[in-house]
């Protein structure tokens, strides 16, 4: 037990660590739509986001791999030729776009120093996958379109030649609230096993066995627990044919770790353990802190960014002076800008973020963090929150792109803080829920 | 102009006619409004009528009763060459420190203007701000940066594409956030925007915070008579409805200056009686043209910060350039003030000049002849010791010609707007990225085929927008089937990128321009200019081009 560093009464972790006594550097994997890191320009990530910030970059085929379809030349018959019985032939301008395909797409330049894993999807619309032993239906950006699986190997493989490839997968709606269709769940993994074996051999051929990695899903909580478990053996049973990493879809809950379930068998020599998706902070926080993952992934500095919030809560040694708490100092009334009003201060809400379209950060000059080195608050806080209050008023792209760095610093810096290993993790996630509101 | 329909026709009057008003139930029973109403930022009752003509507004103004505008060049400068020969002006080297003194001749104590080069009409100046900020070198593009920000583009980056100068707009930034706030909380919108860097290795305390870039406000009333839903003008000022609150506020041209000083730009702009130079009205232009130097007086004496804050006169008119014209009373107006505020100087030991002159009432969409007449008008009679800023101008080939006729500075929303809708700028013209012939070929499908038959588009779409150009894109690469399917993903990097590459091209072209100047080889820049804009097709070069170089001593055929 470690004394909670806030009123200093013990408390209890609550977060399983007990699973892998030796820990691993942890990664962020980070889930670029359109195989662009969001917001960043290629300067701009370079300079505040080097590779050796353990930032990793997700690229999904189901948007980074999607190319228009046009019509094909028509043949016409120019006026001179009526005479001459000539027929010439016209190409026909491109006008309308006849249907979409997937197709290799080489990867931005600027994005090669970084380490990849190519996805088929990030996340999936269709509440019922319509798939068969060939192909998978995907929502992409211009609707839903049928990816094979050789396209898929070939697209991922050769075009996008990340650094490792998730087998294309049919997650038979795992992230549906209702209990899978045992029939549709066999299929699904049939299917699934049928995939990897496929791409298996793509790889053998390049001889790039070690770039596989392959799915494995993690049953929903209101699902029966004798089915998931043998889910989940059917699965480790399978074994990783071989694959070097493994590649979890699904939400991450409690007790998966324990027991006699399928996870604790997955083979020790399978380097990547990747959980693809987190949707909280205290989700990331409890896995990174669990030691089992090495790779976790993570959409939320770019969806906090569209919803205009930034990443406040930091599990520092001593209390921050930006966070609403009620123990902050109060600011000296005769500095410039001295003019936040204490009674009024923003909320965090269950993330831990500070929701910039508040009015409350309309007079304030301070920066989001204070002392924080990210790209917006650097220097002093060159951009402070009242500037970027104003440009969420004003809709303007440019809060989403400071918001967007300081929150993926800020992930990077939890990254970070649990990679040093100065600190016990279960501190780290005690202390940060703590300073939540509602925590559990 | 889109107006909101209203059931009310009185209230129905547009800025070009002034109608006699149909008695609302709370308007005072003179008809005019009381003192505690017109002063500004009160609402007028929700209501107001259009104020009557008075006749004095039509008559001339009694400092330009004595000018004898029969006689040639009456409301122009003190000429030097090219336009008088006999009068040389003074070449000041690229380096040459500025000094904001009272004794200098070409300095005002918050601008400093060195002219380096001159070719022709064309000139290549430099102008220095006593703010540390980075000099401004002419010809010079400005990009707007609406609400503080330049669309997505931070503000190291404004000064790595080599910007040493941006548009802010006071209409919006007096909405949202508020002026008062920015000067009180912040300390002026360089602050707010963080565009200044602080040199924390530098032990010079006083000198360690850097300018990024320096700005200019204009006055706020083009965007309140072209957005506000109705707006009217006064003598008093300008009656508008806001488009958050619904109230109807009044800016006086005091209020615009306390604005402007708020913001605390390095140049702002009076606030003068904007018309659309489409309308007819010439009584309406005539009361806009003398209202415009009463306002102006008006601005003048609310100006609180003269000394580091440079207030640019705007000349109207409407499109006349006749001899005694509505054009050059305004000139004539100004030259009278600029007159007056220089004995004032003697006396005083301070410095009262005119710092520079915009000018305005143009790009609303008159013709293009119409257009250069009235640039080329201006520039003859414009001092050609201060710069001469061009209002609401940013298509490439309207700064190479308006270059040529003898103007410094320029500012429009287009290179930024229309990146937005994934259109680059090159020196041929457009690329419109959206289009499908930029889409990435599709080697899954046999039926794959792009339109290579345009011969005004570099279809090659697998290399970048100009291989020669140094903006974030083209440096990297980026090519324009990439760009297409950033911008067709609505992904915002895909505008950025468009942006950031409009911004440089177009500070590409004043450096290329200047570099001319410098060289003296503007003539053979304008040829390969237009022979590359217009596709090496001498006969698309519009008659008004033409005319319009011919009048700046160019030529512009090529040799092919």
């Amino acid at each position: 037990m470690s004394p909670n560093p806030v009123d200093g009464t013990a408390e209890t972790s609550s977060v399983d660590c007990s699973c892998s006594p030796k820990r691993e550097m942890l990664h962020l994997l980070l889930y670029c739509k359109d195989g662009c890191v969001p917001y960043l320009n290629p300067t701009q990530l370079e300079q505040y986001f080097p590779p050796s910030s353990g930032l990793w970059l997700c690229l999904s085929v189901q948007d980074a791999c999607v190319f228009p379809m046009f019509d094909k030349p028509v043949k016409k018959k120019a006026k001179d030729d009526v005479i001459n019985k000539k027929t010439k032939e016209v190409p026909a301008e491109p006008k309308k776009v006849r249907g979409y395909a997937f197709a290799s797409a080489p990867p931005d330049p600027w994005l090669l120093p970084y380490t990849r894993v190519t996805v088929p999807y990030f996340s999936n619309k269709n509440k019922e996958q319509l798939a068969d032993n060939k192909s998978i239906c995907v929502w992409t950006p211009h609707g839903r379109q049928r990816l094979a699986s050789e396209t898929y190997a070939k697209v991922a493989m050769e075009g996008l030649q990340s650094n490792y490839t998730v087998s294309l997968f049919d997650d038979a709606g795992v992230s549906s609230v209702k209990q899978p269709d045992s029939v549709r769940w066999q299929k699904a993994h049939g299917r699934n096993n049928l995939w990897l074996e496929q791409l298996v051999q793509v790889a053998k051929q390049q001889d790039a066995l070690d770039r596989i990695w392959r799915p494995v899903f993690l049953p929903p909580s209101n699902h029966d627990d004798e089915v998931n478990n043998d889910a989940m053996t059917n699965e480790s049973q399978t074994g990783s044919l071989g694959a070097a990493g493994v590649a979890f879809v699904g939400k991450w809950r409690h007790g998966l770790l324990t027991g006699n379930n399928g996870m604790a068998q997955i083979p020790d020599d399978v380097k990547w353990k990747c959980l693809l998706s987190t949707t909280s902070l205290l989700e990331f926080v409890e896995i990174a802190a669990q030691g089992y993952f090495n790779i976790v992934g993570t959409d939320l500095p770019a969806l906090w960014a569209k919803e205009k919030v930034a990443l406040i809560v930091q599990p520092q040694r001593g209390p921050s002076t930006n966070e609403p708490t009620a123990k902050r100092p109060k600011l000296d009334a005769d500095e410039k800008g001295g003019e936040t009003d204490h009674a009024n201060e923003p909320t965090l809400d269950f993330n831990g973020c500070i929701d910039m379209s508040d009015k409350v950060h309309a007079r304030d000059p301070r920066p989001l963090v204070e002392g924080c080195t990210c790209m917006t608050c650097q220097h002093g806080g060159r951009f402070s929150r009242g500037y970027i209050h104003h440009l969420v008023c004003a809709k303007e792209l440019l809060a989403e792109i400071l918001l967007f760095a300081h929150n993926l610093h800020h992930m990077l810096e939890l990254i970070r803080l649990f990679n040093e290993g100065g600190s016990d993790p279960a501190d780290i996630v005690n202390t940060i829920k703590s300073r939540l509101p509602n925590a559990k | 102009m889109k107006r909101k329909a209203t059931d009310d026709a009185a209230v129905v009057a547009t800025s070009n006619t002034i109608t006699t008003a149909t008695r609302m139930s709370d308007v005072p029973s003179d008809g005019v409004p009381s003192q505690q109403q017109l002063d500004g930022g009160v609402s007028y009752n929700n209501n107001y009528d259009p104020e009557p003509i008075r006749p004095e507004w039509l008559e001339l103004p009694p400092e330009l009763r004595s000018v004898d505008f029969t006689v040639d060049g009456a409301a122009a400068w003190d000429k030097y060459e090219p336009y008088n020969p006999q009068r040389s002006l003074p070449i000041v080297p690229i380096d040459t420190p500025p000094t904001f003194s009272s004794s200098s001749s070409s300095s005002s104590s918050a601008l400093c203007f060195h002219i380096n080069g001159i070719d022709g009409r064309a000139r290549a100046a430099t102008i220095h701000f006593p703010n540390n900020g980075p000099p401004v070198t002419t010809p010079r593009f400005m990009p707007v940066g609406t609400k503080g920000t330049l669309k997505g583009v931070l503000p190291d980056e404004i000064a790595a594409m080599e910007c040493p100068i941006i548009l802010a707009n006071t209409y919006h930034l007096a909405i949202q956030p508020g002026t008062e706030l920015i000067d009180q909380v912040f300390g002026g919108l360089h602050n707010f925007m963080g565009g200044i860097r602080r040199d924390t290795d530098n032990n010079d305390n006083n000198n360690n915070n850097k300018r990024l870039y320096n700005l200019l406000t204009d006055s706020g009333g083009f965007q309140m008579v072209s957005l506000a839903a109705l707006s009217n003008v006064t003598e008093k000022g300008v009656v508008f409805q806001s488009p958050y609150s619904k109230e109807h506020m009044l800016l006086r041209p005091e209020d615009s200056i306390r604005c402007q000083n708020e913001i605390g730009a390095d140049i702002i702009m009076q606030l003068d009686d904007v018309i659309s130079s489409v309308a007819t009205n010439e009584d309406r232009f005539r009361i806009a043209t003398f209202r415009t130097l009463r306002w102006y007086d008006r601005c003048v004496q609310a100006h609180q910060y003269p000394h580091r804050q440079n207030l640019f006169p705007i000349v109207q008119g409407h499109l006349d350039t006749s001899r005694g014209g509505l054009r050059e009373l305004c000139l004539a107006g100004f030259k009278h003030r600029d007159q007056q505020q220089q004995r004032q100087q003697q006396q005083e030991k301070q410095q009262h000049r005119i710092p520079g002159f915009a000018i305005g009432g143009l790009a609303g969409g008159e013709s293009k002849d119409e257009f250069w007449k009235v640039v080329d008008h201006a520039c003859r009679h414009l001092p050609d010791d201060r710069p001469r800023y061009l209002m609401g101008v940013g298509y490439p080939l309207d700064l190479v010609v308006c270059t040529a006729l003898g103007v410094d500075m320029y500012d429009c929303v287009y290179p930024t707007r229309t990146a937005r809708f994934g259109v680059a700028l090159v020196d041929e013209g457009q690329i419109k990225l959206k289009q499908h012939q930029f889409a990435a070929k599709n080697p899954s499908s046999a039926d794959m085929t792009i339109n290579n038959n345009n011969s005004n588009n570099n279809i090659n779409s697998n290399t970048p927008i100009d291989k020669d150009c140094p903006c974030e894109a083209c440096r990297r690469g980026v090519s324009k089937e990439r760009l297409h399917s950033l911008l067709k993903a609505n992904n915002p990097v895909g505008v950025q990128l468009v942006t950031q590459h409009n911004v440089t091209y177009m500070m590409q072209l004043v450096t290329r321009m200047r570099k001319s100047i410098l060289e003296r080889s503007f003539q053979q820049f304008v040829q390969q200019f237009l022979r590359r804009h217009f596709s090496d097709d001498q006969e698309s070069v519009p008659q008004w081009v033409r005319d319009a170089l011919q009048a700046a001593g160019l030529s512009w055929k090529w040799t092919s």
